[in-house]
């Protein structure tokens, strides 16, 4: 077989594949051309780190390797499957990064990095542990020297095996030959298994890393559990350990979860079985999930274990967005670095964040909002409720920041037609049929988010906002007061008409056309994450999880049989959630008077979308941090406390808003 | 309208049926050529790691 050369066949995407990969339309052969391409990419990492290290490391270090490389190469004579296999692991992709990193920057071969990970000799000594995997599992004999670490021999993909040695970096003896597989160090031996069931050893000192396993209509899931490689679990903070009990509550999830795909999402259940060999289980409470994926480790998803089927389900659907479209980068660049230093507003986030990582959003957030399209007519009423609002807030939500991510001049060309097929997707959904309800419960949900955000994140002119504040003071508005303090009313069920004795008597002076310039956030500057304020969290469990929200609702103590402590639910929020609208909205101003609280806001700002006035409920969502830095300031100076009703309706005249004046355009609500 | 992907230049070559034998023959400039682009790319974006969207 030739070697390649200059005039080598590439890796290519076409106009239309790529224009079909945007929308999230998986199609089996394109979906093998980018694995392919993904097994291109670890073996040229490959042989560049060993070039490299052939370059700068030590004799030793190069030895290692040339050996590694050497009975990979022998294998591949008779069972290139494995070896192919094995290369495509994500370990060895986020392995070679790693070495390169460090041999850029000239690290030692002896010491820790800053990071205290291995030191550099023992990551370029990893790729003796991957070649000893791959021998194993060919039967093929051979002899490497292992880096161990605290005395665990770690073989990518099959398992682990206990030694006796009790140095932090230290190497074990492996071996295939006629004795059968062995590791060895010091006086310590452990028997390996060889063959391609890594569970096939008697040894207790030999611990095979668990997989997770499903079948449904034909089609099979079968991926490695695995928190122990450092090179996938730095997707994110590992679990510490998985006990039986665990293992065997992820396989009950993953089984269902599993079935779900198969079902209802076909296309994505197959790309997930063939992209996807490992899971890292991370650490984190149920009630609040976390994934995360990396770019330079193709086929590994880490992910802690959300609290039912259908959340793990979509979890799988979101991660593999991140996967696909990560490989897919990999061919064709969608964003250029140099230009990405805007920050802009992601509606799944609490920071600021870049073009390259709003895209990502973006696509995972198209797989999600297709996934609850068609789970929002599944099982019973709740399930369909929670469905059906789930596709309604990301619907819109992924829109809106994909149209923004749109304008940014940090696309490519192929970025920029990647971005309009991800809104033409989207764009198709918007006018499908939802109950009113669910576009209410996420219409809330996200106005709680954007509010948050932008209190954290958009910052307003600061001469505008004293002209502001000065324009109030000399005003007739800041000396008549509203009808909110005076307000008695009854709880009411939040789909109640609006309830007039909100509305501020008489009309705010007219002042309208003052030009409230916000600065985009920039790359370089550091922008302090929204907080996490409990109300998001209550606000989504009323259609994720309404049972825990009764239990919070209903009690402040802790839940006996809960894996975390239930806190007290505020005054404000709990009213809100119980539609008792005009008692949120004395809460909220009463916290309002003390203090420059984001949470006051942002619960003020859905009660005046339930209630009004319609123009104040308007500032309140698009410019909250204009309100929130007037009212600071207004509170900052001599004389009364501002009437908060008052001043949102007096600035709701006085404030250009989004798409009423040039001047705004590039805020950083529309811009990135 | 045309094939989209990267330039025949700096793209990625396909050494999927590449003996790893063979690999070690190649040409620095090859080797730079297919994985400069992704190196370059990349290595200001950190560890392209995906959180939470």
């Amino acid at each position: 077989m030739p070697a390649p050369n200059s005039a080598s066949v590439t890796h290519r995407l076409t106009d239309a594949e790529l224009a079909s990969l945007a929308r999230g339309r998986f199609r089996t052969a394109v979906i093998g051309r980018l694995i392919a391409a993904e097994l291109s990419k670890h073996r040229l990492l490959v042989e560049a780190v060993r070039r490299r290290a052939h370059r700068a490391g030590p004799p030793d270090d190069l030895a290692v390797m040339n050996s590694a490389v050497r009975l990979l190469g022998q294998l591949e004579a008779h069972s290139p499957e494995i070896v192919a296999n094995t290369l495509a692991l994500p370990q060895v992709g986020s392995w070679a990064i790693d070495c390169l990193r460090k041999m850029a920057a000239g690290n030692s071969t002896e010491q820790p990095d800053a990071a205290r990970r291995a030191p550099l000799r023992r990551d370029l000594g990893y790729l003796a542990a991957v070649a000893a995997a791959a021998a194993l599992q060919a039967r093929h004999q051979f002899d490497l020297m292992v880096p161990l670490h605290d005395g665990v021999l770690l073989l990518p993909g099959l398992g682990t095996a206990r030694l006796d040695s009790r140095e932090p970096w230290g190497s074990a003896r492996v071996r295939l030959d006629g004795n059968g597989a062995l590791a060895s160090s010091g006086a310590s031996t452990v028997t390996l298994p060889t063959g391609l069931d890594p569970t096939v050893c008697a040894d207790p000192r030999w611990f095979p890393t668990p997989r997770l396993r499903a079948r449904a209509d034909g089609l099979a899931l079968n991926i490695a559990l695995d928190p122990w490689d450092p090179f996938v679990s730095r997707v994110g903070e590992p679990v510490a350990a998985l006990s039986t009990a665990d293992l065997v509550e992820w396989e009950l999830r993953a089984d269902e979860a599993w079935r779900i795909l198969v079902g209802r999402h076909r296309a994505a259940a197959e790309v997930l079985a063939a992209v996807v060999s490992t899971v890292v289980p991370l650490a984190g409470r149920t009630s609040q999930p976390t994934s995360a994926t990396s770019g330079w480790a193709f086929g590994v998803i880490g992910l802690s274990l959300p609290a039912n089927e259908p959340s793990l389900a979509e979890t799988f659907v979101h991660e593999l967005h991140h996967l696909v479209l990560g490989a897919v980068e990999d061919l064709v660049p969608l964003v250029d670095h140099e230009r990405d230093d805007r920050l802009g507003y992601a509606p799944w986030r609490n920071d600021p964040r870049p073009a390259a990582g709003l895209l990502h959003g973006c696509y995972a957030h198209l797989g999600i909002t297709a996934f609850w399209r068609r789970e929002r007519h599944v099982g019973g009423s709740g399930q369909r409720l929670r469905g059906a609002v789930e596709f309604a807030r990301w619907r819109r939500a992924t829109l809106d920041a994909a149209a923004a991510l749109a304008a940014s001049s940090a696309l490519t060309e192929a970025g920029a037609r990647f971005v309009a097929g991800i809104r033409r997707e989207l764009a198709g959904w918007q006018d499908d049929n939802l109950p009113a309800q669910a576009e209410r419960l996420a219409a809330e949900a996200s106005l709680d988010h954007r509010v948050l955000w932008r209190l954290a994140c958009a910052r307003p002119a600061a001469d505008a906002i004293d002209a502001l504040a000065r324009a109030w003071q000399s005003s007739d508005a800041a000396r008549s007061r509203s009808k909110i303090l005076l307000s008695g009313a009854e709880p009411r069920h939040p789909d109640d008409p609006v309830a007039a004795d909100l509305a501020l008597g008489g009309a705010a002076i007219g002042r309208a056309g003052i030009p409230v310039k916000i600065e985009p956030p920039l790359r370089s500057a550091r922008h302090p994450p929204a907080p996490q304020e409990p109300l998001i969290r209550l606000l989504e469990a009323r259609y994720r999880d309404p049972a825990r929200l009764r239990r919070l609702l209903d009690t402040s103590r802790d839940a006996p049989g809960q894996a975390e402590v239930l806190q007290p639910v505020d005054k404000a929020d709990a009213a809100l959630l119980r539609g008792d609208d005009a008692t949120a909205a004395r809460c909220y101003l009463r916290r309002l008077e003390y203090t420059d609280d984001a949470g006051a806001w942002a619960g003020l700002a859905i009660v005046l979308r339930r209630m009004g006035p319609p123009a104040s409920a308007r500032l309140l969502r698009e410019r909250p941090e204009v309100a929130a830095a007037v009212h600071a300031r207004l509170r900052a100076l001599p004389g009364k406390l501002p009437n908060v009703l008052r001043l949102l309706g007096w600035l709701a005249d006085a404030v250009v808003l989004r798409g009423d004046h040039s001047a705004c355009d590039g805020d950083s609500g529309s811009g990135i | 309208m045309g094939e989209l992907g990267i330039d025949h230049e700096s793209g990625l070559i396909d050494v999927t049926q590449t003996p790893l034998a063979q690999l070690a023959t190649l040409d620095d400039a090859v080797i730079e050529m297919s994985l400069s682009s992704l190196l370059r790319l990349w290595g200001s974006a950190g560890d392209r790691r995906w959180d939470n969207g």
